[in-house]
């Protein structure tokens, strides 16, 4: 293409020379011919349907329902794991104070134990040293010790030797219904 | 303030869609040279719109089908606007609009109009095909007339004599009906 090249310009004057030249070189035909086309060429396979992501325009309708769909599946999970997590959190704090109060309970366990053992163990060495042990102190030491054999049963009905020495009790207070007591000498500790 | 990206060059775009049946490609493509193609072709075809329409299709169709073949020594919009070109010429030749433009037959005279002034675009609307495509590519889309005999299939001193006959008879139409009576009269 060039600018005019003609010699034969006695049919044009300036005023239509520059007319023409004025006229619009594009016009927009609009989107539907484009797709139009678009769908034409497709159908011929000279171009291909793009893959997903490709396309926003098409998939903009769809991409829209999905985007809410996963808003509020997201919303939805949160408060879910929110629940969860504070469940959780509430179950932890009472295995914690389960725990802990298991914990206490061994430890005034071993504490009171550990008292009676002392305690006893004065008594023991009052004896050792030739005084008389105090009929009182060992008659609150059987007594105490019968006691913690019922409450050891009660925690664990199988253990042997918790029923061994609630056996020897019974057998002490059965010598001493039939009055053999006085021959047997049951030595407990 | 931020520089625009370098736009993809037509010939990379060309390459896939050829290769890959590039979608975006093609769209790019067309939304770069379609408005100008259909400008054209509108003109040529007498505003008619739906065939302009049918013709740019046309156009896409064939120049993607034949894209492969093109060797770009020419640029893609002017590749286009020939096929472009072919297209509607060969549309107003099955309608029966398309006459031989050969130097020997008779130049085209408007008909008397009754009073009514009308404006450029229908005035090239109203000439008859030939004289027509060859006063829109000469002179509007500028081509020569070697480019224009190569792209309608005639001589280029036909293409001469039938620019001369198109701008008498645009004159014609856009001179006053006072003046055309007088001539005839």
């Amino acid at each position: 293409m060039s600018t005019h090249d003609d010699g034969m310009d006695r049919e044009m004057t300036p005023e239509l020379r520059s007319r023409l030249a004025a006229l619009p070189r594009e016009r927009d035909p609009g989107r539907l011919l484009e797709e139009r086309t678009v769908r034409a060429l497709r159908q011929r396979g000279l171009v291909e349907t793009p893959v997903a992501g490709g396309r926003v325009r098409r998939l903009r309708i769809a991409w829209l329902g999905g985007a809410m769909a996963a808003g509020i599946a997201l919303f939805a999970s949160g408060i879910a794991v929110g629940q969860w997590m504070g469940t959780r959190a509430t179950a932890q704090v009472v295995q914690a104070v389960q725990a802990q109060n298991d914990r206490q309970a061994a430890l005034l366990v071993q504490q009171t134990g550990s008292a009676y053992v002392d305690a006893l163990g004065q008594l023991a060495a009052m004896s050792d040293s030739g005084q008389a042990a105090p009929a009182e102190g060992r008659e609150v030491a059987t007594r105490i010790m019968r006691a913690a054999a019922d409450e050891l049963i009660r925690i664990a009905p199988d253990d042997p030797i918790a029923g061994a020495v609630l056996a020897g009790f019974q057998r002490a207070d059965s010598a001493r219904a039939t009055g053999t007591g006085q021959k047997q000498r049951v030595v407990w500790f | 303030m931020r520089a625009e990206p370098a736009a993809v060059p037509d010939q990379a775009l060309a390459q896939a869609l050829l290769l890959r049946g590039d979608e975006q490609a093609f769209r790019e493509l067309y939304t770069r040279h379609t408005p100008r193609l259909y400008q054209l072709v509108l003109r040529i075809l007498a505003g008619a719109q739906h065939d302009a329409e049918d013709v740019v299709q046309e156009t896409w169709i064939r120049a993607t089908e034949a894209l492969g073949g093109f060797r770009w020594e020419a640029a893609f919009g002017t590749w286009l606007t020939g096929i472009g070109i072919n297209v509607a010429r060969g549309l107003l030749r099955k309608q029966g609009r398309w006459q031989p433009l050969d130097d020997a037959s008779e130049p085209w005279r408007p008909p008397p109009r009754d009073g009514e002034r009308i404006d450029l675009e229908r005035a090239i609307a109203l000439l008859p095909a030939g004289y027509r495509s060859v006063l829109v590519l000469h002179d509007v889309e500028g081509y020569t007339h070697d480019e224009i005999g190569e792209r309608l299939g005639i001589a280029p001193g036909t293409s001469k004599s039938q620019l001369s006959h198109a701008r008498r008879a645009l004159r014609r139409l856009l001179e006053p009906v006072k003046e055309e009576s007088h001539e005839h009269a």
